[in-house]
């Protein structure tokens, strides 16, 4: 047991261990419902804020997940809600349907992320680049197509090749099958 | 999955139209969905057969979000890890744990006790939530407070126009709530930069041991404990205890809120300890006055006060006295105890005065003792301003000022920088992890459609004619109609609405750069905030230089400029593992509101905190 400083909440060490080992599953759930970066990096900060705050409420003898998602699912809906119908995004009823079905499904997630990695390795150095320009910036994909000197609907095409070999070869190593 | 029919024969799951819902995904992740697209892609996902769409929708999700942790998200474990050797630097998916564990005794020696010790002086008041409306103008400032004992990470939000408590930084036990007209004066404090002195401003935290004197005006401290200072200039004082205060000199009315009073016959809840006496409030209003002599005047104006000379003098036995409301005592510097005329009572000032200015706290706590100051230039000297640095001028920081353009010259006569067309630049540093104030007192005197600004930039261009690639900007524009400071670019600006457009204004930006999207916020003379606007795009951020700006043909004063640096607390805990001579950290910062456990913490900020 860890002795924890004068003064602190006995689970808080409990609860910051526990954090710091989920923060990128509590990203990547997000970032299921919530595709848009500037989204995404809100709601999670949100998420992180509500969950230091309600840390006294943390069960450490009950899985750390699902009670993270609970608040990260809230505060996607109360933003969902606070923007109003949006034509370009999926309907709030799906995404609610989305949202549950994806809190069951850690492991498989989990599995996908670890493949990742390997699977990145299989890219050409151009697409590995690629990615990494279209995610290490918040620069909108058509401002990157400048700099790229291509068009969007290109750069768009190039990336959809890219997250689909990708997932063939995720999909390949989670299941155990070669490509 | 399979599906049931109702002649009872199942079939194997269909597949999903992959080659049509890739590409749908694909470009909802890429923010290039069309509605047309988007209805599509819903009806895939929600029919049938779309238990097998959300699945696949999930695992191109899943790895859009892997993707944008690793390159963008991630970026915060990066920054922790900056400190450390590369071979020691964690995986994005590593525990800031792990890291600490590798940087081991060097961080334990380090932020061990001392920041144990701050731990334990924490502040156990929780954090509060005000909101409020005025004039139907909705702006909204958010910052954060905390008591890490007991209390958990509090967002607080405040809107314009109430009176909100400051923020407060953990370990602070009070902090200055009002001023009016007070001048300060420096004591033999040592800033956090080596400066020297310095002297608290409103709304700074103030902890113990801190000491200065209010040369003039009135100034109000309030305590966590729950007792308000009222400073009557001259005066001279030292922040002891959070239920303390040390008078050396002037005057102070001190009032203790009913919640923390105690009962008669209980222990004091605050004490003033003045070189002959020291007073214990039991909870009520008394006031202080203390002579250059040492002679303490004492007057009860509601409740119960014990009064004790300080020491025994001509070995007699001090005994405490209590005074009820309307008492009034006198020790000597002889330790002896009268009572002095009755107008002392109505020399002491029992309401804080309030500006109707509105001034409002900002949004992030802030301590002058704790700040750096990076650039600080009065603009003393005389000539051109190219080349020339603060130090040149009588202020702080080495660096030279990038001023091409003939028009800007110190003028000793005018008691600053007189502008012209164009702007100058200062190189700077922008580091993660910190709070940037950004000062300058400007007043724009010529030019009838011009302005002038301070901002943050990238490109330090001296010809630009507005900071195209300015992070930041606000500007001073004396001809607009109304409203025309404005924080932000040109097509994504926010105005402050209470700024007022004449005379000279102390322009002021703070750039929070703890969160992975850096936050700016602005305000003239602390009369609202604007912010907080958020720098999102990264090239946003690659913050280069300081701007001063004036255009067009417009002539203005610049009468300082200042550029500190403040790093927020993190709390370090060190443990023990039973059973070996390992020991564990887990870090906590509620300053750092995008990860508290440790976005931007380096063994540098680390250490410079302590």
């Amino acid at each position: 047991m860890a002795v924890s400083s004068e003064g602190r909440q006995p689970n808080s060490d409990a609860f910051v261990k526990m954090f710091i080992s989920h923060q990128r599953q509590i990203y990547a759930f997000i970032g299921s419902l919530l595709p848009h970066q500037a989204e995404l990096d809100d709601i999670y900060q949100q998420t992180c804020l509500l969950l230091w705050q309600k840390r006294d409420q943390y069960d450490p003898n009950r899985p750390f997940l699902p009670w993270a998602y609970g608040f990260a699912r809230n505060e996607i809906f109360s933003f969902l809600r606070r923007q109003g119908r949006d034509a370009n995004r999926l309907s709030p009823d799906l995404l609610a349907q989305i949202a549950e079905v994806r809190a069951g499904e850690d492991e498989q997630a989990a599995a996908r992320r670890a493949a990742l990695e390997a699977c990145l390795q299989n890219l050409s150095p151009a697409q590995q680049e690629l990615l990494k320009a279209r995610y290490a910036s918040s620069t909108s994909l058509k401002e990157l197509a400048g700099s790229l000197a291509t068009t969007a609907a290109a750069l768009t095409m190039r990336l959809q090749r890219i997250r689909q070999a990708l997932l063939q070869c995720i999909e390949a190593t989670v299941t155990g099958v070669m490509p | 999955m399979s599906h049931d029919r109702t002649d009872g024969r199942t079939t194997p799951p269909r597949q999903p139209p992959v080659d049509e819902l890739l590409p749908l995904i694909s470009r909802l992740c890429d923010g290039r969905l069309t509605r047309s697209e988007c209805r599509r892609l819903e009806r895939l996902l929600a029919s049938s057969d779309g238990g097998e769409a959300i699945n696949l929708y999930l695992a191109a999700m899943e790895l859009h979000a892997s993707l944008s942790w690793r390159w963008h998200g991630s970026r915060q474990t990066a920054t922790i890890a900056a400190g450390a050797t590369p071979e020691r630097r964690p995986a994005a998916t590593a525990s800031l744990l792990e890291w600490l564990d590798a940087i081991g005794e060097q961080v334990a020696s380090a932020v061990g006790n001392s920041l144990l010790a701050v731990g334990r002086r924490l502040s156990r008041r929780r954090g509060w939530l005000v909101v409020g409306l005025i004039a139907g103008s909705l702006l909204i400032v958010a910052g954060w407070a905390s008591g890490i004992a007991n209390g958990p990470l509090q967002q607080v939000v405040s809107f314009l126009g109430t009176s909100p408590r400051p923020q407060r930084l953990p370990g602070s036990i009070a902090c200055v709530t009002a001023a009016h007209d007070a001048v300060w004066a420096a004591l033999n404090e040592v800033r956090k930069d080596g400066a020297g002195q310095w002297h608290p401003n409103l709304f700074d935290s103030l902890f113990a041991g801190h000491r200065f004197e209010l040369v003039s005006g009135l100034a109000e401290i309030s305590y966590d404990s729950g007792a308000t200072i009222i400073l009557q200039g001259p005066a001279r004082l030292t922040i002891t205890q959070p239920t303390q205060l040390e008078l050396e000199r002037g005057r102070a009315t001190v009032t203790l809120d009913s919640r923390h009073g105690a009962q008669p016959g209980e222990h004091a809840r605050f004490a003033v300890v003045t070189p002959t006496a020291t007073v214990h409030d039991l909870g009520t209003s008394f006031g202080v006055a203390v002579a250059d002599s040492g002679t303490t005047d004492v007057v009860v104006f509601a409740g119960v006060v014990d009064l004790l000379p300080r020491g025994s003098a001509g070995g007699q036995v001090v005994r405490s006295q209590r005074l009820t409301a309307g008492s009034r005592a006198r020790v000597d510097t002889a330790r002896q105890v009268s009572e002095p005329p009755v107008g002392v009572a109505g020399q002491f000032v029992r309401k804080t005065p309030r500006s109707a200015d509105g001034v409002v706290p900002p949004p992030f706590p802030w301590s002058a003792a704790a700040a750096v100051t990076i650039f600080d230039d009065p603009f003393h000297g005389e000539g051109q301003l190219s080349g020339s640095s603060p130090v040149s001028h009588g202020g702080r920081g080495t660096a030279s000022w990038i001023a091409p353009l003939s028009g800007w010259r110190c003028e000793p006569a005018v008691g600053g920088l007189v502008t012209g067309d164009g702007a100058v630049f200062l190189p700077v540093t922008i580091e993660p992890g910190h709070l940037y104030r950004i000062t300058v007192d400007l007043q724009v005197t010529a030019g009838g459609q011009g302005w002038a600004a301070v901002g943050l930039t990238n490109s330090p261009d001296p010809r630009i004619s507005e900071f195209t690639s300015v992070s930041v900007l606000q500007r001073h524009n004396p001809a607009a109609a109304a409203n025309e400071c404005r924080l932000g670019r040109r097509r994504d600006s926010r105005v402050l609405a209470t700024d007022r457009l004449s005379g000279r204004r102390r322009r002021t930006l703070i750039l929070d750069t703890t969160a992975p999207v850096w936050r700016v916020w602005a305000t003239a003379d602390g009369e609202g905030w604007i912010g907080p606007f958020r720098l999102v795009d990264p090239l946003h951020r690659q913050i280069t230089h300081v701007g001063l700006a004036a255009f067009p043909h417009t002539q203005a004063i610049v009468h300082r400029l200042r550029v500190e640096s403040f790093t927020l607390p993190v709390e370090v805990s060190r443990s023990r593992v039973p059973g070996s001579s390992a020991r564990s950290f887990s870090l906590a910062s509620p300053w750092l509101p995008f990860s508290p456990f440790g976005s931007h913490v380096s063994p540098k900020s680390i250490r410079s905190i302590l």
